[in-house]
């Protein structure tokens, strides 16, 4: 591919700049509910939806399968028509056609005439977006460039490969100049190389002021250029924010520690973290491990002697060696097999925990600040609290 | 505009890509050209130095058409009939059959609705360039046809240029039916299908309805050609009866041995009447006499003057008497002839109205075809073929069912069936306006 730079290196033009609002996608209350034959059986594919996306941000919208998410999608783009929709795309009302005029959209799994060539396909549908013929033959050059198809401008778009239609599909999406881009899993079939070249075309539209909706299942993709999610969960929005916002509750410093001097190295630090952090913090005490740790002293059938306590503390199973407390200040403490978990991403609470773990004579490997991954808050998402289970996919027959 | 352009363009390159499209072109060439090669003879016509003469190739030799007619008979008859009427249609209705159902696929139909362009436009516009196929098979057989008429005849006529719009109308009577099953299953297969089995239906319905429109002429015909023998009889009988009354002797009345020469003209006809056995019933086969003006032997000729002039100096009253009952009774006969006829006809009337109503609600596929021969052929050039085919027919002086089905309005052969054609495409704008894709 060429670089993303060389064609999309003008700063956004028209309506978009200087733009009356500050949000690109402003929805309210939107739900789509299809019905069976006969009004019977209702299925709430979406239900009240309400999504902000701003201008100029990689906007992801995450979910399961049958979340609701191209559904959400097919609306925006007047495929499907809403049952309920209060909401405004680039200032004007979802389902008002002149406003495509300034959308790009890649859908999944889209399939092109086969009987054009790439050229022809983008000169086709940049008509169909009314974009002028000039424009449209100069524009088709530099946007097969960039995806890296300009060898392949005259052959039938029949004899290419998944990822090429993929990129002729990016190209597609960027003919009209779009001020909203909405890719549906644009990476889909591409290699991984394509795929870096794929993020740097969308963060270079970002850094012009464009506007791009990403639906993808690849959550670190994701994770690398979206400046805010939402995760959309049985036609529902689950969570919505930027990553940082959705993960700031998860913010912890992990200490990991190896056991001092005159303890085996596989002593977990269940056996001797607690009494290095009595001074500065509660941990309840373990009374036993329910079963036999290699290195590790004391004990019988089994069971071994955590704190030198009889009977005074827990017992805790080799599964479940998590303990828990907090610190004098109320901060949450755990631990676990490979140290201390803090509750917190102030550094200034963490540093009495190093001093005394220094000072109980504790090796300390690493401190690391750490967050939940998109990944982690999308699983959390997807998992009924309840039960602990995955939520069923789709939105069928869930009563709003 | 440029949407639309755009979109004919399209329409234009998927045609381009179809190896049928290409083939029917080639087709369409190839009858152009072998259409061009009889030549017309006096009573007959020549292929490839081959005479065919006599019935029936002499309705269209020179003596019977001219030769621009004799062309463009054979355009009409063969070219658009056979191969642009069925042919060149199926491969239309082959090629365009996937033009819906591939628009409305998943991945497919985003693409296209996700532009600002109204998906009524959109439809409408694709409906549209579905005709194109059509409109291009027949502009160049009706280049081909200008081209060959020209060059046999001299005749050089623009107007087998009306082939485009009337193929185009032809095609888009069925080209709804293909897009709203299209539309509605998806499927190519189902909506070939369904055109084909609902274009069969339309021809077949078509065809009962001309046959018993023939009926209907005929018996309507023939009942008018009976009222009339009848009349005239009548006439004939109070004739009759007045010379009867004028011939019977009276004791004051002039000598009977001279003929009354005052009221002898107008006996002729009324004593002529009984010598005309055949006609009104007598016939073999029972049917009505040929029509005045019709070819007549000369003897038959001779014989009827004889017995006009014997019937018209009889001054008999016996004689007349028996001529009197013989009248009578013929009109007896057709009294009872134009009952039976009247019953045929009412029950063809009945079942022809209850067909016509159908046919008006379908579409007029063979007519619609047929305009061909109303614009392009001139009356003129067919009167020497239609007298030929009259004399051969004999068809005794009633209404050519032909000349009926001729009389059609154009409003209605093509109004009704424009009329179907948007209530299809009504449905289908409907449907593709309102669907969740």
């Amino acid at each position: 591919m060429a670089s993303a730079s060389s064609i999309l290196d003008k700063p956004l033009s028209g309506p978009a700049a200087g733009t009356l609002s500050d949000l690109a996608l402003d929805l309210h209350a939107v739900s789509k509910t299809y019905s069976g034959a006969f009004g019977t059986k209702k299925v709430h594919a979406l239900r009240e939806i309400d999504m902000r996306v701003h201008r100029g941000e990689i906007f992801g919208l995450l979910g399961p399968n049958g979340a609701g998410k191209s559904t959400l999608v097919k609306i925006l783009m007047t495929v499907i028509r809403p049952t309920t929709c209060r909401g405004l795309m680039l200032g004007k009302p979802v389902g008002d056609k002149s406003s495509l005029r300034r959308v790009g959209y890649l859908p999944e799994h889209h399939r092109f005439p086969d009987y054009l060539t790439a050229s022809q396909l983008l000169d086709y549908f940049g008509a169909l977006s009314d974009v002028p013929r000039a424009t449209r033959r100069t524009r088709s050059e530099e946007l097969l460039e960039l995806v890296g198809l300009k060898t392949w401008s005259n052959h039938k778009v029949k004899g290419f490969s998944k990822g090429m239609r993929q990129r002729l599909g990016i190209a597609n999406a960027l003919m009209m100049d779009p001020e909203l881009v909405v890719l549906d899993e644009p990476t889909d079939g591409v290699d991984p190389v394509g795929r870096r070249d794929i993020r740097q075309i969308l963060t270079t539209l970002r850094d012009q002021g464009r506007t791009v909706f990403l639906n993808s299942h690849l959550l670190s993709e994701l994770e690398m250029v979206c400046t805010r999610v939402a995760i959309l969960v049985q036609g529902r929005v689950s969570a919505q924010g930027s990553i940082d916002e959705l993960t700031r509750d998860s913010r912890r410093y992990e200490i990991e520690v190896a056991a001092p001097v005159g303890m085996s190295d596989q002593t977990p630090p269940h056996m001797f973290l607690p009494a290095a952090l009595a001074h500065v913090s509660r941990l309840e005490p373990v009374s036993e491990i329910s079963a036999p740790l290699i290195g590790a002293s004391g004990g019988s059938n089994g069971t071994m002697n955590a704190s030198g306590s009889n009977g005074g503390g827990q017992i805790i199973t080799p599964a479940a060696m998590v303990i828990r407390g907090s610190t004098n200040a109320g901060i949450p403490l755990t631990i676990d097999r490979t140290g201390l978990r803090v509750g917190s991403d102030d550094p200034t609470v963490v540093q009495p925990l190093i001093d005394a773990l220094r000072a109980g004579g504790i090796t300390i490997r690493a401190v690391r600040p750490v967050r939940e991954s998109l990944e982690d808050l999308f699983m959390k998402a997807v998992t009924d609290p309840t039960t602990g289970k995955e939520l069923k996919p789709g939105a069928a027959n869930v009563k709003p | 505009m440029r949407q639309t352009l755009a979109i004919f363009l399209d329409a234009y390159r998927e045609l381009n890509s179809k190896k049928l499209f290409w083939i029917s072109l080639a087709i369409s060439l190839v009858v152009v050209i072998a259409l061009a090669l009889p030549t017309q003879l006096d009573r007959g016509i020549a292929v490839f130095g081959a005479k065919l003469e006599g019935m029936p190739f002499a309705l269209v030799g020179s003596k019977a058409i001219s030769a621009s007619a004799f062309y463009k008979f054979l355009y009409s008859w063969f070219g658009i009939n056979l191969w642009l009427g069925w042919g060149a249609t199926i491969l239309a209705l082959v090629s365009t059959a996937s033009m819906i159902p591939d628009l409305v696929s998943s991945g497919s139909i985003e693409l296209t609705l996700a532009k600002p362009l109204g998906r009524l436009r959109l439809f409408l516009t694709k409906y549209t360039a579905g005709l194109l196929f059509v409109a291009l098979q027949a502009g160049v057989f009706a280049l081909g046809a200008i081209a060959i008429i020209g060059f046999r005849s001299g005749v050089w006529d623009a107007r087998p240029l009306f082939i485009v719009p009337i193929m185009a109308m032809f095609f888009s009577f069925l080209h709804c039916i293909s897009v709203l099953v299209g539309l509605l299953t998806r499927s190519t297969l189902m909506s070939l299908i369904a055109v084909i089995i609902m274009w069969l239906g339309f021809w077949a319905i078509g065809s009962v309805e001309n046959i018993f429109l023939a009926q209907r002429t005929d018996a309507q015909g023939q009942v008018t050609q009976l009222e009339d023998q009848q009349k005239t009889f009548r006439t004939a009988l109070d004739l009759l009866q007045q010379q009867i009354d004028r011939t019977t002797p009276t004791p004051t009345t002039a000598p009977q041995d001279k003929p009354n020469t005052d009221v002898a003209t107008p006996t002729v006809p009324a004593a002529a009447a009984t010598e005309e056995p055949s006609v009104g019933t007598d016939k073999p086969n029972g049917q009505p006499a040929r029509r005045p003006g019709a070819r007549r032997s000369t003897s038959t000729l001779l014989d009827t003057g004889k017995r006009m002039l014997s019937a018209a100096t009889d001054t008999d009253p016996d004689s007349l008497k028996v001529r009197k009952q013989k009248l009578q009774a013929q009109i007896d006969a057709l009294d009872t002839q134009i009952a039976a006829r009247g019953e045929d006809l009412a029950s063809t009337v009945k079942w022809h109205g209850r067909l016509y109503a159908v046919y008006s609600c379908v579409p007029k596929t063979g007519e619609t075809k047929d305009l061909f021969q109303r614009w392009v052929i001139d009356k003129s050039d067919w009167d020497g073929f239609l007298k030929m085919l009259s004399d051969i027919s004999d068809s005794g002086g009633r209404p050519d069912p032909q000349d009926a089905l001729n009389k059609r309005p154009l409003w209605w052969v093509l109004g009704t069936s424009f009329a179907f054609e948007g209530l299809i495409l009504g449905i289908a704008c409907w449907i593709f306006c309102r669907r969740d894709f």
